[in-house]
């Protein structure tokens, strides 16, 4: 059945969430502002401060001057006065002589009295220092060149702004009022001829499927190909060392503040009572940093070998497994788990959310006796399921194969690693 | 006159097809005239569906625009016939399905769009868990 295309946005309950039209004018005139804002920025800066300082630095002429007299410029400025050095300076340019005032090229105006101060003490009246004159109007004169490194720092505003505006209404004018399959085929053309963008070579042969070459660059030593872990263990630890820090901060200030109070005769008993938990607080975090981070110490290197890669549902692999740490392994679990992940927007927030589909225990082995600096070694099999489905990625969906480590070690919590795979569809004959 | 119409018709007489086949069919349309059509896609396409935004690749493309070619004649069929990719399959997840479809949209002078779409499956995959779909 076909179907027209609302003039209006989807009614949601009781409310239309509005014209796509005005929103997308209204979209170009932001961008556009965004672009003007940005070009006239940028041109007041190139015309008040980039170039003139480097015509000063690069066109100017140098000479030698006399100073005449020296005064403190003042304005005011929001009800307050800024200020500036102003040197009245003598020099001769082809035997014609000249006064005026002088400084620097921009003539900015400083908050800080005392700092265009000791600028003028710099200068004695009567004395004879070097300036530099403008070749093509010889009656401006500067005493101080150089650049205002915190106005060059400042163009990164503009240059935002014309980046955001300029790019936005390049995006908006090459896919507005284009269908969403026209921007898809023109997002995935764009995509095929950059260069440095190598898994469409993947994705001619497997559209959509991860680029599984990045595992095949990897040999192994005893299979064929070395699995990469995922890293989560690390930033689980990183998170762990930053509220240890946050907790430990804590406990010094307080601690501070308390003996601080003692120490002057005037003891607060109540922060005394309240820093004892916080001291308990961060001595806990800290011993479980510490913990985690011999666990991660301890429990590595983790290897996992697989015999062919990608793999395809309904053939059989072999799985090599290794364990390297200083703790003796007590136990090891291995699981194939293959996961849904989808991503999606819930207000201004990105959300993902998982779900497991399938999950197969591979092995496990118990009671593991391995010599004092020996590894612990072993080789299972491992079977993709017939029918399942491969491994897919755009850009909000995912579903992903990984292969799950899972090892008690001796007087230590138990770790979890994670290695993924990559999962292409079974062949089947074509018809 | 009538509304707008479009009709897919695909040459297989099933939805299900392998990896590799060669999709082919025609598309007419009813209750435009010639000069009413500013410009028609032909896609075939997969997007998704379920808790995630949708992503959406099309693996065929084709626009006959009426300003850049010859004038759309909606009483002749126009046929297109591609060889499907081997991914991604035609899948019934649990927060992901893959939809594949054959989408014609027709763009009319007066700004008017309709689209129509024909769904077909690539592959043969259970949903998982076993329950089939």
């Amino acid at each position: 059945m076909a179907r027209y295309f609302r003039l209006y946005g989807k009614k949601r309950g009781a409310r239309r969430t509005g014209s796509r039209a005005v929103g997308n004018a209204a979209v170009l005139a932001f961008l556009a502002l965004a672009l003007v804002s940005g070009i006239a920025l940028l041109a007041w800066m190139l015309w008040a401060f980039i170039i003139p300082e480097w015509r000063v630095n690069v066109v100017f002429r140098p000479n030698h001057c006399v100073v005449l007299k020296k005064r403190l410029a003042e304005q005011p400025v929001d009800g307050k006065p800024v200020y500036r050095p102003e040197m009245l300076i003598a020099y001769q340019v082809d035997h014609r002589a000249y006064e005026t005032w002088a400084y620097d090229i921009t003539g900015v105006f400083n908050p800080d009295r005392k700092a265009v101060e000791a600028i003028l003490r710099r200068f004695t009246i009567g004395k004879k220092y070097a300036c530099w004159i403008d070749p093509g109007n010889p009656e401006r004169a500067v005493l101080a060149r150089g650049y205002s490194w915190p106005v060059w720092i400042m163009l990164l505003l503009p240059i935002s702004f014309i980046t955001i505006g300029g790019g936005g209404l390049v995006y908006q004018f090459v896919y507005l009022g284009k269908s969403a399959e026209r921007r898809a085929a023109l997002t995935q053309r764009a995509g095929e001829l950059d260069p440095f963008d190598q898994t469409h070579l993947a994705h001619q042969e497997y559209p959509s499927v991860p680029n599984y070459r990045t595992v095949m660059d990897s040999p192994g030593t005893t299979l064929a190909y070395r699995l990469p872990p995922v890293m989560s263990g690390a930033w689980a630890l990183m998170g762990a060392l930053a509220v240890t820090l946050a907790t430990n901060a804590m406990s010094v200030l307080f601690v501070y503040l308390a003996v601080d109070g003692h120490r002057r005769g005037k003891p607060d008993w109540l922060l005394t009572a309240f820093t004892v938990p916080v001291i308990l607080c961060g001595i806990a975090t800290l011993l479980y940093f510490v913990r985690r981070l011999l666990v991660l110490g301890s429990a590595g290197p983790t290897i996992v070998e697989i015999s062919d890669h990608p793999l395809f549902p309904g053939r059989r692999y072999r799985l090599y497994f290794s364990y390297a740490g200083q703790v003796r392994l007590r136990s090891v679990e291995i699981r194939l788990v293959c996961e849904e992940r989808a991503t999606f927007l819930q207000g201004t927030n990105s959300r993902t959310e998982t779900r497991i589909v399938y999950e197969e225990k591979i092995d496990d082995r118990h009671d593991l006796r391995t010599e004092s600096g020996s590894a612990f070694e072993m080789q299972c099999p491992l079977c993709i399921p017939p029918g399942a489905m491969h491994s897919f990625q755009s850009d909000h969906n995912e579903i992903a194969w990984r292969v799950v480590i899972h090892g008690d070690i001796s007087g230590w919590p138990d770790f979890e690693r994670a290695f993924p795979l990559v999962v292409c569809p079974a062949l089947e004959p074509a018809t | 006159m009538s509304d707008p119409a479009i009709h897919i018709r695909l040459d297989t007489p099933h939805d299900v097809l392998r990896p590799g086949d060669i999709l082919a069919g025609a598309f007419t349309l009813a209750g435009v005239t010639s000069d009413e059509i500013a410009a028609v896609e032909l896609s075939v396409l997969w997007h998704t569906e379920g808790k995630g935004d949708e992503d959406l690749a099309v693996h065929l493309f084709k626009r006959f625009s009426a300003d850049d070619g010859p004038p759309i004649d909606p009483k002749h069929p126009v046929r297109f016939s591609t060889q499907l990719p081997l991914s991604p399959l035609s899948y019934d997840g649990l927060l992901i399905k893959i939809r594949w479809c054959v989408r014609v949209r027709l763009f009319l002078r007066d700004g008017q769009e309709v689209v129509e779409e024909r769904p077909l499956r690539l592959g043969r995959l259970p949903r998982p868990g076993g329950s089939g779909s």
